[in-house]
């Protein structure tokens, strides 16, 4: 037998043998099919949690480490869920009384959920929760909304942190696709928790228009640019003390697989808060959220970008030593650059202090991770980075509690740039 | 399974036809997942990294034809990651998992085969036989010449006839 008699018997037998995928395998993939954006079989839709790959690597890195969950110490669960975990814009909301609170629970297999509070802005609705089992910290998996009993095909983005061994709280933003009324009521079902599929209902939860008591402006700038083989437009900026939306549509030119960025009259990046859409018949229509932008902003700035990477790039990481020397730089090439200028070691926590410097805060600028001397990442995958200042791009990470003395590395990768496709000047009149 | 039309719309943003694909190819990325790392747990995760990162970027993917190489390198790639991070210490329990790490496949003879073999060998069998990818682009995939690709199968083979030998005759063939 010639070899290639042999790679014809070979391959005709092997090609048949069947593999059994074990049952760890199907899981992940289906928590990543439940991660990924949903769409509809007639209408294109999408909504999106991520900035750009690498901050979807980070979330999806973040959901599934559950023994790390172990470490978190106890901390009782103070103030409303939007305070504690909430963005700019729901803290603001919680803050001023403009939110809603609920306060109804259900327990399945010994899970207990409540629905904290919830505030309809014009833009959103967010619906707070808190979980607790003994079985530790997990976040909701699967659920289903409707809004005066008509199903919604899909949720924007759910996000959260633990607030203790055995305590979660997380926030469903729904993105609707219906024109809702100024009064309403949402049933949520939520039918998986972590691994654990049950049944936690919570019908005719009360939802009203809170926007008049928000400062809210729109602004209708119909400004368009050619792209592709058509336009690009940006219809409609919504600006509330609570958020900020962004409605561009594309005739006959799709964003699909572009971002965008806003930047204030400072030139700093408003922090994205997901994007969901829909394309019919040539028009695609994407709604951008961000968080409020600051008080006394003049003009924004809008860049559409892409990342400029492809999936054939290898990923080259950058560690270096934590000696007690600060700062440390650490270049991440094209992707920007990031400066760790403390590093806090408390009871409960390590708390990471940085700055980042390039085109991308909110992708690049959070690619970051501190490994123990074994080489074991101990950032606390259930806390986001937090930016901490308005005016720059500070940041801080935090991660389960370490010893100073530890051989401690902090981590990046050289990542790619991004490249800008257009942009838009929009004053705020 | 219409591949083309799938990954036509998929590259539209269809999330139905993306995981349909993905289900098509979850046992070819889980072999060639299990030939490179060792445990379950880290094959689930570099899967789940490769099913995201291939959505995120199915956009820019240029020709369609190469879908299957194309997801592949990401795979790979997401699985060489993932094996630096754990290059550094092997527990004793995973050490001693390393017994019996390859694929789960029906046919026990096959696992033994492929569990005997180098792992430089290894990965280049799955694509090769299992996933009849041709020399020039696992070359490609795993960046090495094609004439290494070649001695490599070379050596493989020597180990794998027999798989086939005792197929005709029950007992082994001439050499």
């Amino acid at each position: 037998m010639d070899n290639l008699e042999l790679d014809v018997a070979l391959k005709s037998k092997l090609q048949y043998v069947k593999t059994d995928i074990p049952p760890i395998v199907k899981e992940s993939m289906n928590k990543a099919f439940s991660a990924i954006p949903k769409t509809k079989s007639n209408k294109l839709k999408y909504s999106s949690i991520a900035a750009s790959a690498v901050f979807l690597c980070l979330i999806v890195t973040s959901f599934f480490s559950p023994s790390s969950a172990k470490a978190l110490s106890k901390i009782p669960l103070i103030g409303p869920v939007f305070q504690l975990v909430g963005d700019t814009g729901l803290n603001f909301a919680s803050k001023n009384n403009i939110s809603t609170s609920i306060n109804k629970s259900k327990t399945d297999k010994g899970i207990k959920i409540t629905v904290t509070d919830v505030l309809y802005d014009g833009t959103r609705i967010a619906i707070g929760y808190t979980m607790e089992s003994e079985k530790g910290v997990m976040e909701v998996q699967k659920s289903d909304i409707y809004i005066d009993g008509k199903k919604l095909s899909f949720t924007s983005s759910s996000s959260g942190n633990a607030i203790g061994s055995d305590k979660y709280a997380g926030i469903i933003n729904v993105s609707p696709e219906i024109k809702v009324p100024d009064k309403f009521s949402i049933d949520l079902n939520i039918n998986k928790v972590g691994d654990i599929e049950g049944d936690w209902d919570f019908r005719k939860i009360p939802v009203k228009y809170q926007g008049t008591k928000l400062n809210s402006k729109t602004l209708m700038p119909m400004v368009s640019k050619p792209f592709e083989n058509g336009n690009i437009v940006i219809r409609r900026t919504t600006l509330t003390d609570a958020s900020t939306e962004v409605e561009v549509y594309g005739y006959n030119a799709s964003l699909f697989g572009y971002n965008l960025q806003i930047f204030d009259d400072k030139n700093i990046s408003i922090e994205p808060r997901g994007s969901s859409g829909n394309t019919e018949d040539g028009v695609s229509k994407i709604v951008y959220k961000f968080d409020p932008i600051p008080a006394g902003t003049k003009s924004l700035y809008f860049k559409v970008f892409r990342q400029a990477n492809t999936p054939n790039d290898k990923i080259i990481d950058v560690k270096k030593d934590i000696t007690g020397q600060y700062p440390i730089i650490l270049d991440q090439g094209d992707g920007g650059k990031i400066t760790i200028d403390n590093i806090e070691y408390l009871q409960d926590k390590t708390l990471v202090h940085y700055n980042y410097s390039g085109a991308n805060p909110y992708g690049s600028g959070v690619c970051l991770w501190l490994e123990d001397e074994k080489g074991k990442d101990i950032k606390n995958p259930t806390v986001a980075i937090k930016r901490t200042d308005e005016t720059s791009y500070s940041f801080v990470m935090e991660c389960f509690p370490s010893d100073k003395n530890k051989k401690l590395k902090i981590c990046t990768s050289i990542l790619p740039g991004i490249k800008n496709v257009l942009e838009f000047n929009i004053p705020i009149q | 399974m219409d591949l083309e039309l799938e990954i036509r719309l998929s590259k539209k943003g269809n999330k139905e036809s993306f995981i349909r694909l993905m289900q098509h190819y979850d046992s070819s990325m889980y072999r060639i997942a299990k030939s490179i790392l060792q445990s379950d747990s880290d094959c689930a995760d570099a899967i789940q990294e490769t099913i995201l990162s291939a959505f995120k970027c199915i956009g820019f993917l240029k020709q369609p034809d190469y879908f299957k190489t194309w997801l592949i390198r990401i795979l790979i790639n997401q699985c060489n990651k993932l094996l630096k991070q754990r290059s550094k210490i092997i527990p004793m329990d995973e050490f001693l998992e390393q017994q019996h790490i390859y694929a789960d496949y029906e046919n026990v003879e096959v696992k033994e085969i492929i569990n005997s073999l180098e792992d430089e060998l290894r990965t280049i069998v799955i694509l090769y036989y299992f996933e009849d990818l041709p020399i020039k682009e696992i070359a490609s995939i795993l960046e090495i010449p094609e004439g290494t690709v070649k001695s490599r199968l070379s050596r493989a083979r020597k180990k794998l006839k027999i798989l086939v030998e005792t197929d005709y005759t029950g007992g082994t063939l001439n050499g």
